[in-house]
């Protein structure tokens, strides 16, 4: 097989439209590991990221005729469904966590649901020889903000978005982009400095 | 200009999205506010951090199981597209069919009636309307004005 890896995304797509599982794959390769921080950033949970990635990967392909070059780049359509499929696994994490949080048990543990819905992952190796503690303090933060605070910032702050591609993500304007990611990184520092 | 419309500008900077002029006077005001200093620092080591939480790895073989799984989808696909295009292809042939009976109708006909032998084909055969055939192949009959 030839290497797609030098093609633009707007030729993947075309050929893959067309029928080559080639291209459509070469696609695959080169937003997997985007696609998975993002749903991992939404979700803070690693399998259920796993599971946002498929799902993405396999709606874009049903859909890949409906995408419109002329209105998205690939990659933040990419992204826009992504982040549908995160929010739709998020509402059901949390929609399990209520009904375990709301037996008589479990109900006094109710004030730490945030937490639960955010099964903390082992921490990486690189997280670990940076300062532990204030990684796990900043991750705790992360997961306290707004959806949609979150996603902006790590948009942003990792993956080196524009705010223009993120307000297409999220569906609203650049500043308003601009808004979302200054008030996360004020209450990130805040939380951290309680 | 308050604390906060120079915060907002440092997360601007942070993502690299201030001009120059306005750089020089959010650098002018930190020079004069250790609130917002420190607030600066905050956003900084918060970038580190932030890069060191979200540099993770996907699941060893993620993007092959994806790629299996829309393979899937796509023989899956296959199996029912075909009755999509089953329609089609019945629909041309139940016409060719019966352009052809009409074509062959028409030429018994024609042979009976050349015959002279039997009236009343001939009457049929005159009376009745143009042909499905001819209607595919647009010739119409001189009666009609075509």
């Amino acid at each position: 097989m030839r290497d797609q890896g030098f093609l633009s995304d707007e030729l993947l797509v075309k050929e893959a439209r067309d029928g080559s599982e080639a291209h459509f794959n070469a696609l695959v390769d080169r937003y997997t590991g985007l696609v998975y921080r993002v749903a991992f950033s939404v979700t803070g949970n690693a399998h259920e990221a796993e599971d946002v990635v498929q799902e993405t990967f396999l709606r874009v392909f049903r859909n890949l005729d409906a995408f419109d070059s002329s209105k998205a780049a690939f990659k933040t359509w990419l992204l826009a469904i992504c982040r549908n499929q995160s929010i739709n696994v998020l509402a059901q994490l949390r929609r399990k966590a209520a009904r375990f949080l709301t037996r008589p048990q479990f109900a006094e543990d109710r004030g730490n649901a945030e937490e639960e819905d955010f099964p903390h992952d082992q921490p990486d190796a690189e997280a670990v020889l940076l300062s532990k503690e204030q990684t796990q303090l900043v991750h705790k933060a992360l997961t306290k903000l707004p959806e949609k605070q979150r996603t902006a910032l790590m948009l942003k702050a990792v993956e080196g978005l524009s705010y223009a591609e993120i307000a297409q993500i999220l569906k609203t304007s650049a500043s308003a982009v601009e808004s979302l990611i200054y008030r996360a990184r004020s209450k990130i520092l805040e939380e951290v400095k309680r | 200009m308050n604390c906060e419309h120079y915060r907002k500008q440092l997360s601007k900077q942070v993502d690299r999205d201030l001009d120059a002029a306005l750089t020089e006077e959010l650098e002018k005001h930190l020079a004069s506010c250790p609130g917002c200093r420190s607030f600066r620092d905050g956003m900084e080591v918060l970038g580190r951090e932030l890069q060191a939480v979200s540099e993770r790895k996907p699941p060893t073989g993620l993007a092959e199981r994806v790629k299996e799984r829309v393979a899937r989808e796509r023989r899956r696909e296959r199996v029912l597209l075909p009755a999509w295009t089953r329609a089609p292809l019945v629909a041309m042939i139940t016409l060719a069919a019966v352009g052809l009976g009409n074509l062959a109708g028409r030429s018994i006909g024609t042979m009976l009636s050349s015959n002279g032998s039997d009236d009343s084909v001939e009457y049929t055969l005159t009376a009745q309307a143009p042909s499905f055939a001819d209607v595919l192949s647009d010739n119409g009959s001189e009666e009609n004005g075509q």
